[in-house]
């Protein structure tokens, strides 16, 4: 076909014609994708803003329903402690009056604590708007928070406001009434997205401690989402020193994966963490009530110790997930632990270590709660992943069920004396909790096992030491995993028990009922029988643990297999993380034997979690920086500012820090940066060969 | 002198800090009961620790001038340094107080007697020797195999009758009466070490003799039971309770020769 080039279609396209209707089509488009993107920017804010009111009027709901059943609870039961005051009086018992007109009361505040949250707080909440909680636990802060405020009554919250049973009075983490606390510089009490509530006693470590309300744009991007925490803060200026705030920051990135540690920053001046908020009593203060309520000299009765060994058994799991994570809590003791919504909670993260850390052992902890051997190693100069920390904490959390079942201290460490009657299998796992070092309990998950057992038997005096799962050699999986076969294979009454171990975790009625009907207080002979049955379906779960056992040792070989190629293909290394339940000495021998970082970059293939000294490489900013040595690698510090950190404080040059490795035997520095499950290894400084 | 006396008082001079652990860890406690006791209340657990940590800080910085030679029992010239210590914590207080200046207490008159009616220094001495069993004990509790020591501890320490402890490990009575004979072999060996490392003379060195211990396998179980049924009994001071590095690491020795 052919155009003719003056016709007027033609003339159209002419240039000038051309070019309107381009920069026609492209401001069309360009509209087009201005619009667009408004309606999706609108679209999102919709969106979050629905998402954020759904959740604040779902957790409104709970919140509220919550509140009304505890009231009614309370209300309910309130007359039968004032009803019970009154007729004590009546037959001249005053101080055991006393204490239960205290309780009524206590029970009329709650009641109207509940309803205030409920009909204000809550409804407010969900349009913003914060209400001061009226609670007589928690005080105003000082300065900015609350000027003018009156200083603050003694104040007894995060650990319970009962009192300290006799032997432990003297401890003075449990009878703290702070000073007015100074604050010069003004800005150690002011948090951003953090609502100051009211402040804690102090701990050892001289940090100040608060109570504080997530804003709510904050609270959504915490982990479970809570409507307090509690806020640690070293500032500088208020006397912490940069050891102490190293020394605090060094587990925080492997605190935070198992959930210990919510929220961190580090300012110029100051850093601070927020940790989950509990409020309840200490086990040393529940166990000196349980105590005071039988008699000094009669022991606990077996409703009593169900109760605390469940405790205990919690607690033992918790530091077995701590071990799994590769550290150690290193100051387990019975003021460490909170008895919250019928669950124990381990709290004071500030020694908690890395297994694998290459510094020094300190001698930090608590006297009688503490390991000697830990103190012997650390005036040797034993590096923290030349022992296994979590024997330390085994001996520690043997000595606080000495503590519930005595109420009392460890005076004398494993040869402590029973004075108090008490189940021997219960003794037993005390003594072999804290026995020597190489012959205590090897893992946290074998004493749990044990306590485990206790837990489950018919009576505790009927669990003899000769039948724990420890002392039969049985596999301690065979106790933590009972579930799977007891579910399925067991009748009604098992099914329960194994139920009370399953709920454990999620603390619910399933597990109140279980340990009911299936606990030593039970009420039938014939549940009682089918609960001390279950335990007899172990072989059951033996085999069934035993089956996948195999079935993923199948599968690591494999990995293993495949990781050797990489090892051998060239620029290729594979660094290895303890496997759980390995000691750290042999992990350490182990690594070092197969570690070979090669000069160069290359890819590394991290198995399972890679525990570098102090942190798990997250993100680029958090690479970790290693030492090669002439056998195998050694962590230096956590990051760029540690490492920056670490020249101010021996005061000097990084370069005569690396000097000082050169002069060691060190072949150089490299940065691990992750990338995604691997990592890139990059030299930062080749310093000699 | 048994070699091992001069080795050990060797290791605390080379400032072994793993020596002076040992020392702490053994007569620390019996220190701290007798502060607690001279200061009839007045001074808390606190205060008794500060000062048997103030004790072994001068006992650092003294060890260069003890002479064992010389036939002073050890746990005495302890003893005379912890009554100058506990003498210049009650100046201090008194010091401060209306009077202030004037001895309170005299060091030559010593604590005052027990209600017992034993002197003092006879408690004292009494303690420092079942301080010296408990530390045998718990040597050979680590090195020991757990069960072993868990049956010698349940039939001997508990006095729990032989057929019962089989019962309860699960085994039989002829393994009971095994192990026990096996950890008490043991015991006398590392008594009779532990008496030597820390013991000067000659009359300590016999304690071991008077208090039954060299008698036959039953009297010599018995001694042992009594003995710690005492010494471990009821906890005499509080926890700390408090997260720290204090107590041992806190002492501050004098570098080594200072006089």
């Amino acid at each position: 076909m052919v155009v003719d080039p003056f016709s007027p279609a033609r003339c159209a396209l002419s240039p000038f014609g051309s070019d309107f209707g381009v920069i026609g089509t492209v401001l069309a488009i360009l509209l087009g994708l201005f619009l667009a993107g408004v309606a999706i920017m609108v679209l999102i804010v919709s969106v979050r803003f629905v998402a954020v009111a759904v959740g604040r009027i779902i957790a409104c709901a709970g919140g509220i329903v919550g509140d009304l059943i505890t009231a009614v609870v309370n209300l309910a039961v309130a007359p039968f402690s004032l009803a019970r005051a009154l007729v004590l009086l009546v037959i001249g018992r005053f101080r055991e009056a006393d204490r239960s007109a205290e309780r009524f009361q206590s029970r009329i505040v709650e009641v109207g604590m509940r309803l205030w949250s409920a009909v204000v707080q809550r409804p407010l909440r969900i349009a913003g708007v914060r209400v001061p909680p009226r609670r007589h636990s928690l005080v105003p802060a000082h300065g900015p928070v609350g000027p003018g405020a009156p200083p603050p009554p003694p104040l007894m919250a995060h650990r319970g406001a009962a009192t300290a049973p006799p032997p432990f009075a003297a401890s003075p983490r449990s009878t703290v009434d702070p000073p007015p606390w100074p604050n010069p510089a003004g800005f150690s009490n002011s948090f951003p997205g953090y609502e100051i509530e009211g402040r804690l006693p102090s701990g050892g470590s001289g940090a100040r401690l608060f109570v504080a309300a997530p804003e709510p744009a904050k609270q959504v991007l915490l982990p479970g989402t809570p409507s307090r925490v509690v806020i640690k803060s070293f500032a500088i200026g208020e006397g912490s020193t940069l050891p102490q705030i190293i020394r605090e920051s060094r587990s925080l990135d492997a605190a935070k994966s198992l959930g210990l540690v919510l929220d961190h920053a580090l300012e110029p001046h100051r850093f601070w963490y927020a940790m989950p908020h509990f409020v309840g009593p200490t086990l040393t203060e529940l166990v000196g009530q349980r105590h005071r309520a039988l008699g000094s000299s009669r022991g606990l009765d077996s409703r009593s110790l169900r109760e605390l060994v469940s405790l205990m058994a919690d607690v033992v799991e918790n530091l077995a997930k701590f071990h799994r994570g590769g550290l150690w809590h290193k100051d387990v003791k019975p003021d460490n632990i909170i008895v919250s919504a019928g669950r124990a909670h381990l709290i004071d993260v500030g020694l908690v270590t890395p297994l694998a850390s290459t510094f020094t052992l300190t001698t930090h902890g608590t006297e009688y709660f503490r390991d000697p051997e830990m103190v012997r190693q650390a005036l040797r100069g034993t590096k923290v992943h030349q022992v296994d920390g979590a024997r330390f904490d085994i001996y520690s959390a043997g000595a606080v069920l000495y503590s519930v079942l005595e109420n009392t201290f460890p005076a004398h460490g494993a040869l402590s004396r029973f004075e108090r009657p008490s189940p021997e299998s219960l003794r037993w796992i005390v003594r072999r909790a804290m026995a020597d070092y190489h012959r205590r309990y090897p893992t946290m998950d074998e004493m749990l096992a044990d306590l485990r057992f206790v837990l489950m038997a018919k009576s505790p005096d009927a669990a003899l030491p000769a039948q724990l799962p420890s002392m039969r050699g049985a596999d301690p999986a065979s106790m933590l995993e009972p579930r799977l076969e007891l579910n399925s294979i067991a009748g009604a009454a098992p099914r329960a028990a194994a139920g009370a171990v399953r709920d454990r975790d999620a603390g619910g009625p399933v597990r109140r009922f279980a340990s009911r009907w299936c606990g030593w207080g039970g009420r039938s002979a014939q549940t009682k029988g089918a609960c001390w049955k279950s335990t007899m379906w172990s072989p059951w779960a033996t085999a069934a643990v035993a089956v996948v056992a195999i079935a993923v040792g199948i599968l690591k070989s494999d990995r293993g297999s495949r990781s050797h190629e990489r090892n051998s293909s060239g620029n290729r290394a594979v660094v290895h993380a303890p496997a759980a339940g390995e000691s750290t000495s042999r992990a350490t021998r182990r690594r070092a034997e197969s570690t070979d970082l090669p000069e160069g970059s290359g890819p590394v293939l991290v198995e399972r979690s890679l525990m570098l000294s102090n942190t798990i490489p997250e993100s680029a900013e958090s690479a970790a920086m290693v030492a090669i040595g002439k056998k195998g690698w050694t962590p230096i510090v956590d990051d760029a500012e540690a490492l920056a950190a670490l020249a101010t404080l021996a005061g000097r040059e990084p370069e005569a820090i690396q000097a000082e490795l050169a002069r060691r035997g060190y072949r150089g520095l490299v940065r691990l940066e992750p990338r995604g499950e691997r990592v890139h290894v990059r030299p930062v400084s080749f310093i000699a060969r | 002198m048994h070699p091992i006396t001069t080795t050990f008082v060797d290791r605390l001079r080379n400032r072994d800090e793993s020596a002076w652990f040992e020392l702490w860890e053994t007569f620390g406690p019996v220190i701290r009961a007798h502060f607690a006791r001279w200061g009839r209340g007045a001074i808390g657990p606190e205060t008794a620790r500060d000062l048997t940590q103030e004790t072994l800080a001068q006992l650092a910085g003294a060890i260069e001038r003890f002479d064992p030679e010389r036939g002073v029992r050890f746990s005495t010239w302890l003893l005379s340094i912890a009554r100058h210590i506990f003498g210049d914590e009650v100046d201090r207080r008194m010091a401060g107080k209306r009077g202030g200046g004037r001895r309170a207490f005299s060091l030559d008159a010593g604590p005052p007697a027990s209600s017992d009616g034993v002197a003092p220094d006879d408690e004292y001495e009494r303690r420092i020797f079942r301080a010296k069993v408990m530390a045998a004990i718990r040597r050979v509790e680590s090195t020991s195999d757990f069960l072993g020591f868990q049956v010698w501890q349940t039939r001997v320490l508990d006095g729990v009758v032989g057929r019962e402890v089989a019962e309860r490990i699960g085994t039989s009575e002829p393994t009971v009466s095994r192990h026990v004979a096996r950890i008490r072999d043991r015991l006398r060996g590392e008594l009779a070490r532990t008496i030597s490392e820390y013991s000067f003379t000659e009359e300590e060195s016999r304690e071991a003799e008077r208090a039954g211990l060299a008698a036959s396998d039953s009297a010599f179980d018995a001694a042992i039971a009594e003995i710690y049924r005492v010494e471990a009994g009821a906890p005499s001071v509080s926890p700390d309770g408090a997260s720290d590095s204090k107590a041992w690491s806190s002492i501050r020795f004098p570098p080594r020769g200072a006089r």
